[in-house]
């Protein structure tokens, strides 16, 4: 030990030197006279006094935890009287030094009255019961023993009565660390109570009967090294114990493979445990398990499930690499059929002939190696055939498909082939009327059915298309000059009149900016008309809020005020204008109000007076509609797609939806400033929208950058216009 | 690693319940439709429903699993837990059941007060 160490020692002994002045008892100091005066040759001819005094100062030492003194002192008395043998055991005992505790006590009686629970208890013998007449702290002892007793033999019943008897909170709290049934909180609570030194052994034992709670406590208190013990003991017991593999799986991902000893088993369970992390996380997991030995096929098959829902090429070489390794096992062969089978699918929609042909032969050798369920297995096989020939030869793959409806009318491949045998041929009506039926029976949506066919793209069945799909379908003919639309709009307006009126309102306005884009086709405000007539209202607001973007206000509020006039249509007239107070369109709002008002009725006018003037959010509200409008149609369609293609073409330069932002743009060019602090000055600006408070503010940033000012004033004047026409 | 052996809470290996299936009706890996339908039939003569339900729902399971294995070998297959053992923690051995409560009567030993504890009758 170096100098500090010896320093630290001897500061700690003066210390305790100091309290025991301080306490008056010198307890340290008498102890030696007492022990040389009793072990002197020839001892003193009267003892008593002296042993009194040996006994009571053992005793204090022993309730101050300086056990080794109390022994010694005790040893000194050489069990001459009751007391200072029952001080002799009560310190062995205390030391686990059970033997001499056990000697020193048999000496009397009535000192072996009080040790007998005492030793019982620590030897595992049944402990007696109380002595009759014995006095209430005594009768405590020996219930506490026997709350030892109970717990070692597991009653935690007994064990909860006893310690309730011994009225000692630490030895309930002990019950409570070591038998289940204890509540969560009384567990907590349990260690400030326990004695210091046993709360090492207490999260021991915690570790064994409530792993999860050692596992949940912050342990902030514990050096790092016994956290890492106490985290072992944890993961040990949670294996011997036999925790499910799920909890195991979930433990490895949250605490990494070293939780479980960082073997090719820990690492395996983390990497299961960290599938939904994607393929390249768990990917990596995978490798570093098999590259300590790990089972091949748990790794194969544990990739395969992380590739779900990725790279379908990756996922489909994975299954045949499972197929492969699995098929060479007898019991392993349904399984691999599974994964061959999966591998097929995915081939067939990639159209990947070649891994088409390898998955058929592959899948054909294991039902023929698997006598016991062979014809399951080519059941199953069979519509994928079926799916796999509907290209080269759809007249065959029909019969095939329509020969296994017979018998399985639900079976979602025979119904693929189907239709793709259908589509393959051309035969758009045979499809139109076969969708349907396979939608039913399947209760798989259009697009699960067909997912490459441009049938599918452009087929909208009233009733089964989502809003998605009707978009999609759309935007097919629209970009396509050769063909009629007249053909598609009873379907697209009956499927879209048979939606929800969320899923409406976002056919609607994606509608709008499709026909908008898809240009030669001039028909945004014509759809507009078509649609605002039966639009429900939130649709119709989705839809005036979206043309705003593809700058078609006008035209919008032109025809929102024709329409507005008409009997039992003040509706239009009042979304109109709510949606241009939330645009900011303060000439439109007054346009609006001074064609449509007398349509109007009262409440609907007192709610647009409460809502006058408004703040000007208009970036952050189309933001949230085009979010909308995307989460409805997705996966089918992205609408942001769309937009950010034609945004630079299609809308002059005028991005959709970042008005803030394009006008930002402008007038930085303004300011011929590169200086990023007032370019953010200016965009807080503009996001806090038009008020007299920014006009002064811009006005003196214009200054201090030294712009054109009349470029900003410009700009402000259609902001200022549209605040004072409010 | 070997696969096959039970511990703890583990789920069984992928070909384990399919090897388990053919054992219980007592069937080899070549055996086709006819050979396990026969084994069947003769295990459910010996164990029939009424007299005994438990042996004869295991028979059925296994005669299901071996003739219609696809859709357990999907749920095998699917499982997001491995079907390995775990290997055992090196850890330090953990206290058996009562020493916390013996630590803590040692620990109530050595603050009794003595003078209290003879009661009535003192020696």
């Amino acid at each position: 030990m170096g100098k500090r160490g010896h320093g630290r020692k001897k500061k700690e002994r003066d210390r305790r030197r100091r309290k025991r002045v301080e306490s008056g008892s010198l307890s340290g100091s008498r102890s030696r006279i007492l022990i040389r005066a009793l072990g002197g040759a020839p001892p003193p001819a009267d003892l008593t006094v002296l042993l009194e005094e040996a006994a009571a100062l053992a005793a204090v030492n022993r309730q101050r935890g300086e056990l080794v003194d109390a022994l010694e002192l005790a040893r000194a008395g050489a069990r001459r009287t009751p007391r200072i043998a029952l001080e002799e055991a009560l310190a062995a005992f205390a030391m686990s030094d059970d033997r001499t505790a056990q000697e020193a006590a048999q000496v009397y009686p009535e000192v072996l009255q009080i040790l007998a629970p005492l030793l019982n208890a620590a030897a595992q013998r049944k402990v007696p019961a109380a002595p009759k007449g014995a006095s209430d702290p005594l009768r405590q002892l020996y219930a506490a023993a026997r709350t030892v007793e109970a717990v070692r033999a597991g009653d935690g019943k007994r064990a909860r009565a006893n310690a309730t008897r011994a009225k000692h909170p630490a030895l309930r709290a002990a019950v409570n660390v070591e038998l289940p049934g204890g509540r969560t909180r009384e567990r907590r609570l349990a260690f400030s109570a326990l004695p210091a030194p046993t709360r090492a052994l207490a999260w021991r034992c915690l570790a064994r009967q409530h792993p999860e709670a050692v596992l949940e406590a912050p342990l902030t208190d514990m050096k790092p090294q016994a956290r890492n013990a106490l985290r072992a003991s944890v993961a040990r017991a949670l294996v011997d114990t036999g925790a499910s593999p799920a909890r195991l799986t979930a433990l490895a991902a949250e605490h990494g493979p070293q939780f479980f000893g960082g073997t090719a088993s820990a690492w395996l369970y983390t990497a299961f445990g960290c599938l939904n992390d994607g393929p390249a996380q768990a990917g990596r997991l995978f490798d570093r398990a098999l590259s300590l030995g790990a089972d091949m096929m748990e790794v194969l098959r544990g990739r395969w499930l992380s590739e779900h829902g990725e790279d379908p090429q990756r996922r489909a070489v994975t299954a045949m690499r499972l197929a492969k390794g699995l098929q060479k096992e007898q019991d392993g062969r349904a399984a691999a059929m599974i994964a061959v089978l999966d591998a097929l699918k995915v081939f067939l929609f990639l159209e990947d002939g070649r891994g088409t042909h390898e998955a058929r032969v592959l899948a054909r050798s294991i039902a023929a190696a698997t006598p016991g369920s062979r014809a399951v297995l080519e059941a199953a096989l069979a519509p994928l055939d079926a799916r796999a020939i509907a290209k080269d030869d759809p007249k065959r793959a029909e019969a095939l498909a329509d020969d296994i409806l017979a018998r399985d009318p639900k079976n979602v491949e025979a119904w693929r082939a189907r239709l793709e045998a259908l589509s393959s041929q051309d035969r758009r009506d045979d499809l139109r009327q076969a969708i349907p039926r396979a939608v039913q029976a399947t209760s798989q949506s259009v697009d699960q059915l067909l997912p490459r066919s441009r049938w599918a793209a452009e087929l909208v069945i009233p009733g089964h298309s989502t809003p998605g799909a009707i978009v999609r379908a759309i935007a097919v003919r629209v970009g396509d000059d050769d063909r009629a639309q007249a053909d598609l709009w009873p379907d697209i307006c009956a499927a879209r009149d048979v939606l929800e009126s969320r899923g409406r309102a976002a056919v609607d306005a994606a509608a709008i900016v499709l026909f908008h884009c898809g240009r030669p086709v001039p028909a945004g405000g014509e759809l507009f008309a078509h649609l605002a007539s039966t639009a429900p209202p939130e649709s119709l607001r989705a839809m005036l809020i979206h043309g705003d973007e593809i700058g078609l206000t006008d035209e919008f509020v032109r025809i929102a005020i024709e329409l507005g006039r008409r009997p039992g249509k003040g509706t239009i007239a009042f979304v109109a204008t709510e949606a241009m107070l939330e645009l900011g369109h303060g000439h439109h709002v007054q346009s609006l109000l001074t064609n449509s008002a007398h349509t109007l009725s009262r409440q609907q006018l007192a709610t647009l007076k409460a809502r006058l003037p408004p703040p000007s959010k208009r970036s952050h509200s189309v933001n949230i509609v085009l979010k909308r409008i995307h989460e409805d149609l997705h996966p089918e369609f992205c609408i942001s797609e769309v937009l950010d293609e034609n945004e630079e073409e299609e809308f002059g330069g005028r991005p959709p939806a970042r008005g803030f932002e394009a006008m930002l743009a402008n007038l930085a060019d303004g300011f011929q400033i590169d200086d990023s602090d007032t370019l953010r000055e200016l965009l807080e600006l503009f996001t806090a929208g038009p008020s007299p408070k920014v006009v002064k503010r811009l006005e003196k940033l214009a200054r201090r950058s030294g712009t054109n000012l009349e470029t900003i004033l410009a700009e402000l004047a259609s902001y200022e216009a549209n605040h004072e026409a409010w | 690693m070997k696969r096959g052996s039970h511990r703890g809470g583990r789920a069984p290996s992928i070909t384990e319940p399919f090897a388990k299936a053919r054992a219980l009706l007592d069937v080899s890996t070549d055996a086709d439709a006819r050979a396990i339908k026969g084994a069947y039939r003769r295990l459910v003569a010996l164990h029939p429903p009424d007299r005994d339900p438990d042996t004869f729902r295991r028979i059925r399971d296994a005669y299901e699993m071996l003739t219609k294995p696809l859709e357990p070998a999907w749920t095998i297959l699917t499982d997001t837990t491995p079907r390995v053992t775990l290997s055992p923690v090196k850890a330090e051995e953990l206290p058996r059941r009562g020493e916390l409560a013996l630590a803590v009567l040692r620990a109530y030993a050595a603050k009794l007060d003595e003078t209290t504890l003879y009661g009535k009758t003192p020696s």
